[in-house]
C-alpha cells in the first residue's frame, strides 16, 4: 500500500511562495524606484506585506498539530465519480 | 523620489503640475477584489449552509487549506499589481515640455515627451454620468506634424488643465521667439564688432 508523507503537498506550496515573493519584490521595487515621495507607495507596500504575511501566518495556524512526516495510505484517498 | 526625479529638468525649467487618473478609477478593481474575496465565504455558505467542510482523507484537507491559500495569496498579488500599475502612470507638465509616463505592467515604462511649443490645440472631454459628478475626464493634445497626440485619460478638472496647456504652450512660444531674438541681435551686433576692427585694421 503506497502511503505519501504530507510534507509532499508543501513542495508546490513552496514553489508558488518563491514565484509569489518574486513578484511581490518587483512590485515593491517599481513602486520604490518610481514612485513619487509622498508616502503613498510607502502605505501601500505596508499594507500589502501585512495582508501577505496575514494569509501565511493564517495558514500555518490552520495546518498547526499535523504530522508531516507520517505516510498516509492512498487507498483511503475517494477518487472523483465520473 | 519625489516627482523631480522622475525627470531632469532643463535650464529654466520649472514643475507646473503632475497629474494621475482620478482615484475613483481604482474602485473597479478594488470591487473585484472584494467579490473573488468573498467567493470563498459564500460558497460555503451556499453549499454548505455555513457548516464545516468534513473532507473524508487528511491529504484532501491539506490540499485544500494549501489552495485556499494559494487563491487568496494570488488575488491580493492581482491586486496590488493593479495598485502599482495605476499609482505609477503619471503626467508631468512643466514650463517647457510634457511627460506622459506609463507604466505597462511590473515590467515595462514607456516615456514620451513633448516640447510646449509643438502643442497645436487641446481638446478637454467629460463623459458620463459619474464623470460629471466627480469633474474628472480626458484632455487630448494634438501635436504638430505626424506625431502622435498626447492623450491625458481619466484625469481630474481636464477643463482647467486644457486651459493651463494652452496658457503654457503660449508663454513657451514667446519666450522661445525673445531668445531667438536675442540671439540674433548677439549676432549681429558681434559681426558689426568684427568688421569695425578690421576696419581699423586690428583683426
Amino acid at each position: 500500500m503506497i502511503a505519501l508523507p504530507p510534507y509532499l503537498l508543501l513542495i508546490p506550496y513552496a514553489l508558488f511562495l518563491l514565484g509569489y515573493l518574486f513578484f511581490a519584490l518587483a512590485n515593491i521595487v517599481s513602486l520604490a524606484k518610481y514612485g513619487a515621495r509622498n508616502g503613498v507607495g510607502l502605505v501601500a507596500s505596508f499594507i500589502f506585506i501585512a495582508g501577505s504575511a496575514l494569509v501565511i501566518f493564517a495558514t500555518w495556524q490552520s495546518l498547526a498539530g499535523i504530522d508531516w512526516t507520517t505516510g498516509v495510505p492512498l487507498a483511503a484517498v475517494p477518487l472523483p465519480a465520473f | 523620489m519625489s516627482i523631480h526625479q522622475l525627470f531632469t529638468p532643463n535650464a529654466g525649467e520649472k514643475l507646473e503640475f503632475s497629474l494621475r487618473r482620478h482615484p475613483i478609477v481604482f474602485a473597479g478593481p478594488v470591487f473585484i477584489f472584494l467579490v473573488l474575496a468573498a467567493i470563498p465565504f459564500a460558497a460555503k455558505t451556499v453549499i454548505l449552509g455555513g457548516e464545516a467542510l468534513a473532507l473524508p482523507h487528511p491529504l484532501l484537507e491539506i490540499g485544500l487549506k494549501l489552495l485556499v491559500s494559494i487563491y487568496y495569496l494570488g488575488i491580493w498579488i492581482f491586486f496590488f499589481s493593479q495598485f502599482t500599475d495605476y499609482y505609477l502612470d503619471i503626467n508631468i507638465v512643466t514650463n517647457d515640455r510634457i511627460l506622459d509616463i506609463n507604466q505597462k505592467g511590473l515590467f515595462g515604462r514607456v516615456v514620451a515627451e513633448l516640447d510646449l511649443t509643438r502643442v497645436q490645440d487641446v481638446h478637454s472631454e467629460i463623459k458620463g454620468i459619474i464623470p460629471t459628478m466627480l469633474n474628472y475626464g480626458t484632455v487630448e493634445i494634438q501635436t504638430a506634424g505626424g506625431e502622435q497626440n498626447f492623450i491625458f485619460e481619466q484625469v481630474p478638472n481636464p477643463h482647467a488643465v486644457r486651459q493651463r496647456i494652452i496658457e503654457l504652450a503660449a508663454l513657451d512660444r514667446k519666450r522661445e521667439a525673445r531668445d531667438i531674438m536675442h540671439q540674433t541681435e548677439s549676432k549681429d551686433v558681434a559681426a558689426a564688432g568684427r568688421n569695425e576692427m578690421r576696419h581699423q585694421g586690428l583683426g
